[in-house]
């Protein structure tokens, strides 16, 4: 059979499954908006297949292999979106969650909570075209009932910042410059690596004209800007949640998730060493007498080549990081004071934890969950678990809590 | 009622409003309904058996399934089911109150039945699990958020011990699991 054939078969298949989907019970409606978004793209590429179906056999293959690319892309939101209808997610976040989403990017965010297959809810690919507006919030599967982590979705609506604000329009020219006065300064290191291209001068017509190092600036600019949005999507978390944010951070990836992360990252114990540096937490307090050494990745064997384009983004991500942090916060503040941590409203509801009941009236997000770490730290080592789990317990009165917040919001707003 | 999280009063959180409770001239506090809901399998689940050694009984997670509606859904009881849910109010005890949780009649006169094991011992905190039964005939529509039970409040004068029991500190509906009965052992 031919490939248009078996490329009809996978679309209808892929339709078939869309379909079946929507029939589940969804707590929200989002998931179920993003699926009938997902519906109406790939009956599009029906419709496209069959278009282009008497057209130059190239422009088939063409069709059929970006058929395979967007199953292969978006099989995986599926999923996501599926398990969004899983009770052991934590539903009673959704609405805070929305009004956060809201507030920063807009009342056209729509929001899915979800879990994921893959551990890390770091790494979760945000560019999916087909949902522009949709803000994809995944915990691990098996962490999913735990509350305490809920901060590290702060991280994902960094994405959604980054890209509904463009931010990387305000970095990439600095970062280009930047690039160019490193490949200048360090020049010897650029012929170590590229030894092929040592005829080549570090002179400003050359980096502008000479096409060869026009695309390795190119390369490294990319990769800055990927370290930065990662750097800039863990300033978001911290200035939204504060010290839950770096304890929710420590809990899952400390000290390392083995193997080599991955080169669009600062290193583990580098985004720790921000954090601490630029997150106007006091972690000393919260226990960690040296955050970053609570981290240790491995670094992976490089080329000289990818060497030099890793070095250079490390390099200029670090000299950002400072200002990265403050553009976070100026974005943060501006459109989200009322969702802000407190020192005080924390104490208030860790008192209420400590006698066993939820927040009485609380504000926002960030408070229940730093009271939530608060009582961890502070009863931990005491609590006894026979009857039920520490993190249980904890995780019970920060959901009743957020569903308290959500109802007093929605009386107040009515 | 020591909604401030005083160590000996009774805690209600969302706290009713005291206007409310006062104006309506009754003995009790009503509740409103929560978001969870559990109902059991039947398909997989064929019978409870009294007696927890010998029973079939599954892990909770196998015998019932969980459901959560959001505000503003509904969900549809139909004539002769029966599906857990809770209070969406988190109530702690002190030690010198119990209490019992009841129906409302208007809901009574219609069919629902909200509660047959309605004891509240002191020490009880979390949301109360509410056992709902349409024993009508026609299809009833819960609301998450609608008033759907009332407790009244006794004084334990020298109440002193606490019995919070595994049922306790649960914000979703939990089926709990089978004391064993030393007696009915015997017997048997």
């Amino acid at each position: 059979m031919d490939i248009e054939f078996h490329t009809h078969k996978k679309l209808g298949a892929i339709v078939a499954q869309i379909e079946q989907l929507l029939l589940s019970d969804f707590p929200h409606p989002a998931s179920e908006n993003a699926l009938k978004r997902f519906l109406d793209f790939f009956r599009g590429q029906i419709t496209r297949l069959e278009s282009a179906s008497n057209s130059d056999p190239r422009i088939v293959k063409r069709v059929c292999i970006t058929v395979n690319e967007r199953i292969l892309q978006y099989l995986p939101v599926l999923g996501f979106l599926l398990r969004s209808t899983n009770v052991r997610n934590n539903f009673e976040a959704y609405d805070a969650f929305v009004q956060l989403s809201e507030a920063l990017i807009g009342l056209h965010a729509q929001v899915v909570l979800s879990s994921e297959w893959d551990y890390s809810p770091l790494t979760y690919p945000m560019n999916v075209s087909v949902l522009p507006n949709f803000v994809l919030l995944g915990m691990p599967a098996s962490e999913s009932t735990n509350a305490l982590i809920l901060p590290l979705a702060g991280h994902e609506l960094g994405h959604s910042v980054w890209q509904n604000d463009q931010v990387d329009h305000l970095f990439r020219a600095n970062i280009q410059n930047k690039v160019r006065d490193y490949i200048k300064a360090k020049w010897h290191d650029f012929t170590q690596a590229y030894q092929e291209h040592t005829h080549l001068m570090p002179t400003d017509s050359e980096l502008s004209n000479n096409l060869f190092l026009v695309n390795v600036i190119a390369e490294v600019v990319q990769l800055c800007l990927c370290q930065v949005e990662e750097t800039f999507c863990d300033a978001i978390g911290i200035r939204l949640f504060a010290e839950s944010y770096a304890h929710a951070f420590h809990y899952l990836l400390a000290p390392s998730l083995g193997g080599y992360g991955s080169l669009e990252y600062p290193r583990l114990p580098v985004r720790a060493e921000f954090i601490a540096l630029y997150g106007d937490v006091n972690l000393l307090e919260q226990g960690f007498s040296n955050y970053p050494a609570e981290f240790d990745d491995q670094q992976p064997t490089l080329t000289p080549r990818q060497e030099f384009v890793s070095s250079a983004a490390d390099k200029i991500c670090r000299d950002l990081a400072y200002s990265v942090f403050e553009e976070a916060k100026r974005i943060v503040e501006d459109k989200a004071a009322l969702h802000l941590p407190s020192d005080a409203a924390a104490r208030e509801i860790l008192e209420m934890f400590e006698k066993a009941i939820p927040a009485r009236t609380p504000r926002s997000l960030a408070d229940i969950v730093n009271a939530g770490w608060a009582y961890v730290r502070k009863h931990g080592s005491t609590f006894t678990e026979d009857e039920r789990p520490l993190f249980d317990w904890v995780s019970e009165l920060i959901l009743k809590s957020i569903e308290v917040l959500e109802f007093r919001r929605r009386l107040e707003d009515a | 009622m020591g909604n401030q999280g005083e160590p000996m009063g009774l805690a209600i959180i969302p706290e009713p409003s005291i206007d409310e409770v006062e104006d309506a001239g009754e003995a009790s506090v009503t509740l409103r309904l929560g978001r969870w809901f559990v109902t059991l399998r039947q398909s997989s689940q064929t019978f409870f058996d009294v007696r927890p050694e010998t029973a079939e009984l599954r892990a909770e997670a196998s015998a019932s399934k969980k459901y959560f509606v959001p505000f503003g859904r509904e969900y549809v009881l139909h004539p002769g089911r029966f599906v857990l849910a809770t209070t969406l109010e988190w109530m702690r005890f002190p030690a010198t109150l119990g209490g019992y949780v009841a129906g409302k009649s208007t809901w009574a006169r219609r069919g629902l039945i909200i509660e047959t094991a309605a004891g509240i011992h002191p020490g009880f905190n979390g949301c109360l699990t509410l056992e709902l039964a349409n024993v009508g005939e026609v299809p009833i529509k819960i609301r998450p958020g609608m008033k759907i039970c009332q407790i009244f409040v006794h004084e334990l004068p020298k109440g002193e011990k606490t019995s919070a029991g595994s049922l306790a500190g649960r914000r979703r509906p939990h089926l709990g699991t089978l004391k064993s009965d030393s007696v009915l052992n015997k017997l048997s």
